[in-house]
């Protein structure tokens, strides 16, 4: 490591920002199939800035919306809410070297407003040599106003089209899901705990229609079973 | 503009938000701080990275069983397309494109 200290400046905010601006515009169906479900399931258009703006997790808001009440399933949501963010824990130290020079709030809303793709860009900045935590500023600002936009336009855009509960404008959410799972899915790896999960979550569904608590249930079974298979035949050190 | 109006806010609304929002701050901050201080166990490392297939797999089996002939068809259909092109706007829109026209069908 170089004996450079780490910065945190305008130049930098500007550069990653820049750097961001082509890559937010694959966000934008992600954002505009939130906005579209937010407003089918009757939120107002203030409850929905407030999500999009603070929660600012599409899976979490696609998750709990498919299943959202009346009454509003809060506990639900909030297991829910949870359960999706766990694996985020695990993004803040590999970030640490520039999270640890900047004040402790600009740490919070660094790393509260770090999207998957903004973050995976400012890991590769930060592998390339970069000594400037302006940057991930600037790539987090950039993703969260793009997010905004097109969640709000969604929002609106549904007002246009009169929603029916069997609307096949719902699987959007389902095919951004499937789009999601087939990008990040690890071959061979995830085949054994995806299997567990489904089945379990098939069978919980069943049991107990109307909530979300299958999704708790399958991610459970799929780690258990993903473990215990690593446990019986631990997996290569080359592999995964 | 729907009914339910512009700026409602809805207590038990504003409740859950809060709570979600809450759970992803703590997980997001609570991470840095716990790991910065102790490096987290290869189990619960493993534990994490089947967290995400699991989730949605577990999201997408019961709505595809639930629903008819032309959500299975943009299920492959946008399964195929991400498969092909990589592109998350090009997956969920002949995704939908597919469930809307056998829909209309």
């Amino acid at each position: 490591m170089s004996e450079t200290p780490i910065a945190y400046t305008r130049h930098a905010f500007m550069r990653g920002a820049r750097a961001a601006l082509p890559v937010t515009l694959s966000s934008v169906p992600f954002g505009l199939v939130c906005g579209v479900v937010a407003n089918a399931v009757g939120l107002s258009y203030a409850e929905t800035f407030l999500a999009l703006s603070t929660l600012y997790s599409g899976t979490i808001m696609l998750v709990v919306l498919a299943n959202w009440g009346p009454p509003v399933p809060i506990v639900a949501s909030i297991v829910t809410a949870l359960i999706i963010s766990l694996r985020l824990g695990l993004w803040g130290p590999l970030m640490a070297p520039w999270l640890d020079r900047i004040p402790w709030l600009q740490r919070v809303i660094n790393l509260q407003f770090l999207g998957d793709q903004p973050w995976a860009m400012n890991i590769a900045e930060m592998r390339s040599g970069g000594r400037d935590a302006g940057y991930m500023l600037g790539t987090g600002t950039i993703f969260w106003v793009t997010w905004l936009i097109g969640g709000s336009a969604g929002y609106f855009g549904a007002s246009l089209i009169a929603l029916t509960p069997g609307h096949p404008i719902f699987f959007a959410a389902t095919a951004s899901f499937i789009a999601t799972l087939v990008n990040m899915a690890r071959l061979p790896r995830d085949v054994i705990p995806m299997v567990a999960s489904a089945i379990t979550a098939l069978i919980v569904n069943r049991m107990m229609p109307g909530n979300s608590w299958y999704i708790m249930a399958g991610v459970f079974a799929g780690v258990v079973a993903g473990l215990l298979r690593d446990r019986l035949h631990p997996p290569e050190e080359t592999g995964a | 503009m729907n009914a339910s109006g512009f700026f409602r806010l809805d207590p038990d609304t504003l409740i859950a938000i809060a709570g979600m929002t809450a759970m992803t701050l703590t997980c997001r901050v609570g991470g840095y701080w716990l790991f910065s201080r102790m490096k987290p166990s290869q189990t619960l490392r493993d534990g994490f990275g089947y967290v995400p297939a699991s989730m949605l797999i577990a999201l997408i089996a019961p709505t595809l069983a639930n629903a008819g002939l032309a959500y299975a068809v943009g299920a492959v259909a946008a399964a195929a397309a991400m498969f092909m092109t990589r592109s998350f706007v090009v997956a969920t829109l002949l995704g939908l494109g597919a469930c809307w026209a056998i829909w209309e069908y």
